[in-house]
């Protein structure tokens, strides 16, 4: 993300609009490297995880659980992380992509490297040293390399417009969720001998260990990627180090949760996961925090500079500027105007949010930005008639 | 995306050309990356494997056990014990071909499948656990098998004996690569003979 002025010496007209982002771009020698790899990726993992194809007429009961619980699973999971990016509503199709490279790219590349590696290891020093430590390299090297490669395509394409450590981190935990689903519905059908052994795989895999898997490792990469790309008032050893570090964390605590040496040390499965996952989601909540004020803080500066005050008033961009805030705003409306006008109030909100969007990125005249401030004013009309 | 001020820096426009220096140096970089994990790793694991064995032919782990190992799998030397014990690797798989006696104590191979069967139930790693099945070779040498499957690891466990000498074969791996190796796995455990079998078997 540039620098900005913090300061701005009020209403300006709006800086070259930064374009909406999008998948599709036929002008990019990586998007057509992108169809290929994944309509490749899309073929093997579909013979993997089907058996070539054989999975639903051997065991139709746990390939159809086992679909129709990590479906859900990733939908909710999704949902909660779209749902839940405070000033911006990043490309639904990009979003996809992330997913489909992380669930259909990685997970068979990778499965085809810690293959591989895990006999390396095997040959050079004993099928102990892999089974106590190899495979846990295997595993953490190639899947995180080819997990954080799918954001460095993403990086790698001018219109996906990944400009921000929040856009890394975003496209970082949906690589990380397609993998994980995936990943765990593969190990699913192939363990679970019957519907019960299903369901506790899905609770332990997906509840109690789904929340500091691979989503959670990938999003604190891609965090490390957003910031070498964006911040360009850093230093580039500082930039490098962030994304460096970043994956060395990642690298680390997958490493920990696969090394089943490590398993010796604490033998209650439960405590074992709450010690190696909680500080991967601590270090993830730390790492979103940071550059959420960052965000916040260019985007009340782009507000202040650019915004018109009729759509945007001072006291609504201060309502918007986190959560908390908005249910307040919303609450006080309630309280005034009835129930009613308290969901007028969150429409309101997410229009003026949708505004400010569409002007950063087609400027005031977009075709966007014209339907947002239509939708906000008649909002307002209708909250002030409740 | 991010939000730009008038204060701020120009937007960032690349230049955008299908055949520009970026664009094809990036594809470059992602293929290359993607070929290294898909196919440059096992190329070097492919190449750096010393068999010790012709697939194929008899291989002799005592001198009252043999069997025929199958193309693709090598031998760990860290975990071959020569007369005793050869490992074989294949795809992160691990297969052992243990000589023993099952008799000593006056004990039964039934006993040991009981005792080991009981270990892999105990074992954490384990979450689903089949029971004792027995089973004939081709060759008639009789012996016992069970499963064992966890989040990430699974097993087949093989006894079987001549009545005068015996073999414990533990194959375990990860669970996904079980599908392309578990009928080669079955053949070599097929193709065990005993020095005082009636004939060697080959696949």
């Amino acid at each position: 993300m540039s620098a900005v002025n913090e300061t701005p010496p009020g209403r300006q007209t709006v800086g070259t609009p930064t374009g909406r982002p999008r998948i599709f771009d036929a002008e990019s020698f990586v998007f057509w490297v992108l169809v290929v790899v994944l309509a490749f990726g899309a073929i093997h993992t579909y013979n993997l995880l089907t058996d070539n194809g054989t999975l639903f007429t051997v065991n139709p009961s746990i390939a159809w659980l086992g679909l129709v619980l990590w479906s859900l699973y990733a939908i909710a999971f999704l949902a909660f992380v779209y749902y839940h990016q405070l000033f911006v509503r990043r490309s639904p199709w990009i979003t996809l992509v992330a997913f489909a490279w992380g669930g259909l790219v990685a997970t068979y590349f990778a499965s085809e490297a810690n293959n591989a590696l895990d006999d390396l290891w095997t040959h050079w020093y004993s099928s102990d040293f892999t089974s106590n430590w190899g495979s846990a390299i295997s595993a953490a090297t190639n899947e995180e390399t080819l997990k954080t490669l799918g954001l460095v395509v993403l990086v790698l394409l001018p219109l996906a417009r990944v400009r921000s450590t929040l856009d890394g981190w975003f496209y970082g935990m949906m690589v990380g969720l397609g993998f994980q689903v995936v990943e765990d519905y593969l190990y699913t059908t192939q363990n679970a001998g019957d519907i019960g052994a299903a369901l506790d795989y899905f609770w332990g895999r997906g509840l109690v260990g789904g929340l500091w898997s691979h989503a959670v490792f990938t999003g604190i990469v891609g965090g490390g990627i957003g910031f070498l790309v964006s911040r360009r008032d850093r230093s580039w050893p500082i930039r490098i180090g962030a994304a460096v570090g970043a994956f060395a964390i990642a690298w680390v605590i997958h490493f920990l949760f696969d090394a089943s040496a490590l398993n010796n040390w604490i033998t209650d499965d439960f405590l074992a996961t709450l010690v190696k996952g909680v500080p991967a989601l601590v270090l993830l909540f730390i790492l979103v925090h940071l550059a959420r004020n960052q965000e916040r803080r260019i985007w009340s500066a782009f507000v202040a500079s650019n915004i018109d005050p009729t759509v945007v008033s001072e006291a609504e961009a201060t309502a918007l500027l986190d959560h908390k805030s908005r249910k307040q705003a919303r609450k006080t409306v309630a309280h005034a105007k009835g129930h009613h006008a308290g969901r007028l109030q969150k429409h309101l909100q997410r229009a003026q949010l949708r505004y400010i969007q569409s002007v950063a990125e087609e400027g005031l005249d977009g075709q966007h930005a014209r339907e947002d401030e239509a939708d906000v004013n008649e909002l307002r009309a209708l909250i002030a008639s409740a | 995306m991010t939000f730009t001020t008038t204060s701020a820096p120009p937007v960032d426009r690349r230049p955008r050309d299908l055949f520009g220096r970026r664009s094809i140096i990036g594809a470059i970089v992602v293929v290359a990356v993607l070929t290294f994990f898909g196919a440059g790793l096992r190329a070097i694991d492919e190449n750096s494997k010393s068999t010790g064995f012709t697939p194929g032919q008899i291989y002799a782990v005592s001198d009252t056990l043999s069997f025929t190992p199958e193309a693709g799998w090598s031998i760990d030397t860290a975990g071959t014990l020569a007369g005793a014990v050869v490992t074989l690797t294949k795809d992160g798989l691990v297969m052992k071909v243990i000589g023993q006696d099952f008799t000593a104590g006056g004990q039964t191979m039934q006993d040991s499948a009981t005792t080991f069967h009981d270990a892999d139930g105990q074992d954490a790693g384990y979450t689903t656990v089949s029971d004792i099945g027995p089973f004939t070779t081709s060759t008639g040498t009789t012996g016992v098998t069970w499963t064992a499957s966890g989040p990430a690891q699974a097993a087949q466990t093989w006894l079987v004996s001549d009545g005068t000498s015996g073999a414990y074969v533990p194959v375990t791996g990860p669970a996904s690569n079980w599908t392309n190796s578990q009928q080669e796995i079955e053949s070599m455990v097929e193709s065990i003979v005993f020095a005082s079998a009636s004939s060697p078997t080959t696949t």
